[in-house]
């Protein structure tokens, strides 16, 4: 119990981390970037409480929001696929989501990379549409989707490779 | 109150969550001026819908005021039109040769042959036996018998009713009657066969008697035949006034009537 806290814990303040140093420094193609820490909401487990989650998914986008100098797009994205995670685990999962108590466990792989997609997919959604704010941008609110989720995608399986294995 | 917090602690997640995105959309607006101005367009346009909806039932209510305050102008108006050949049309409603009195029709008829009309006002409002009555389409009746609030009027629509008509093209007088059958229909006799006449021209009021003005609309021609014995028209009128219709009329009090009818 004590060491799921300590991982949670840890998740949280990496994601933020190297959200901040690295990944907002490094640009793809000039102004695209990964979400890494999104970590944090595909890793908590999914027998925990979610209302804890919502709470620590408010704080890390306010977190986030305040040291990158963003209004509020991060807050606001996280704290929406907290909430809607129960729906995104049972449709990913379907019945045996139940019996899988987090995202390292044994289960599809398939069923892994559809829950990685959708929550990657409702956060950037969400964030790119508070980003922009305006339904004359929608071409590169879909746009910027697109991309930086095929990259946070990419770098979220690589470090949950890199977590299996250690 | 126990129900409520039950609800609450059932939903607490539903609860946290819209709480802290209220929370997100205030730190939003604080953080940055293009949300700030975005959002304030937004509430501007949602509540300028609110307001929209609040004035539609607003106006709603007030309908039955505004419609009043219009009868009041156009009461006004016809005044200056039917005064307006002299130009002598004066504030000092003294001095006007018409003045309007406006009132609502409270009893209406047209399946008689003899039909009336009753009136919301009556003595006690300035109307007079004899007065005309017309709407703004046309001629309606004249006022027949007077009580202390309500007034009775023989409609045009009344086979003993005979009005002084004429056809504005060729100013040729006649006398206008019904003959019972189509209340939309009245007809013209006496015009001389020497006037040409149309399908479609005007009939208004001749003024060659106290009950009207000149020149009130009465209707349009839609047929006419030529009695060959005495040489004069009969004519079909259309009327403009649907009678069956009305609501308000304009009584017309003509101050010069009782001088003029001391010469009859």
């Amino acid at each position: 119990m004590l060491n799921d806290n300590f991982q949670l814990i840890k998740y949280f303040f990496v994601g933020i981390i190297f959200q901040v140093i690295f990944f907002e420094s490094w640009s793809f193609l000039g102004y695209f970037n990964p979400f890494f820490y999104i970590i944090y909401l595909l890793i908590y487990r999914f027998d925990k409480s979610q209302t804890k989650l919502i709470f620590t998914s408010f704080l890390l986008g306010l977190i986030l929001d305040l040291l990158t100098n963003n209004p509020g797009s991060n807050t606001i994205a996280c704290l929406s696929v907290s909430y809607v995670r129960p729906f995104l685990i049972n449709f990913s999962f379907g019945i045996s989501g139940n019996s899988i108590s987090s995202i390292l466990s044994k289960s599809k792989i398939e069923s892994r990379l559809l829950f990685i997609g959708l929550v990657i997919l409702i956060h950037h959604l969400i964030y790119f549409l508070i980003s922009y704010f305006s339904a004359l941008a929608i071409i590169n609110i879909i746009k910027s989707t697109i991309i930086n989720g095929v990259l946070s995608f990419i770098v979220l399986i690589i470090s949950f490779e890199f977590i299996k294995k250690k | 109150m126990q129900q409520i917090i039950n609800v609450l602690i059932k939903n607490k997640n539903f609860v946290v969550f819209i709480s802290l995105l209220i929370f997100s959309f205030f730190f939003i607006e604080s953080q940055s001026f293009y949300h700030e101005t975005k959002l304030n367009s937004y509430r501007t346009s949602l509540s300028g819908k609110v307001f929209k909806l609040n004035s539609l039932f607003k106006e709603y209510i007030s309908l039955k005021e505004q419609n009043e305050a219009l009868f009041e102008e156009n009461k006004k108006l016809k005044e200056i039109i039917l005064n307006k050949e002299s130009f002598k049309y004066s504030s000092n409603e003294e001095k006007n040769k018409y003045k309007i009195i406006n009132a609502k029709i409270i009893k209406n008829n047209i399946k008689s042959s003899r039909n009336f009309i009753v009136l919301d006002k009556g003595k006690k409002d300035g109307v007079k036996k004899e007065m005309g009555v017309i709407s703004s389409k046309g001629i309606v009746g004249i006022v027949n018998s007077v009580s202390e609030n309500y007034s009775n009027v023989i409609s045009v629509l009344n086979r003993d009713l005979s009005i002084n008509a004429k056809h504005k093209k060729s100013n040729a007088f006649g006398s206008l009657s019904w003959n019972g059958l189509n209340p939309e229909r009245l007809q013209l006799f006496d015009i001389a066969s020497i006037n040409i006449l149309n399908a479609g021209d005007t009939i208004i009021t001749g003024g060659m008697s106290t009950y009207f003005p000149e020149d009130i609309l009465i209707g349009r021609i839609i047929d006419y035949d030529i009695t060959k014995e005495n040489g004069y028209y009969d004519i079909e009128i259309e009327l403009s006034n649907s009678i069956g219709n009305l609501n308000t009329v304009y009584i017309i009090d003509n101050k010069d009537k009782d001088e003029i009818k001391g010469f009859e």
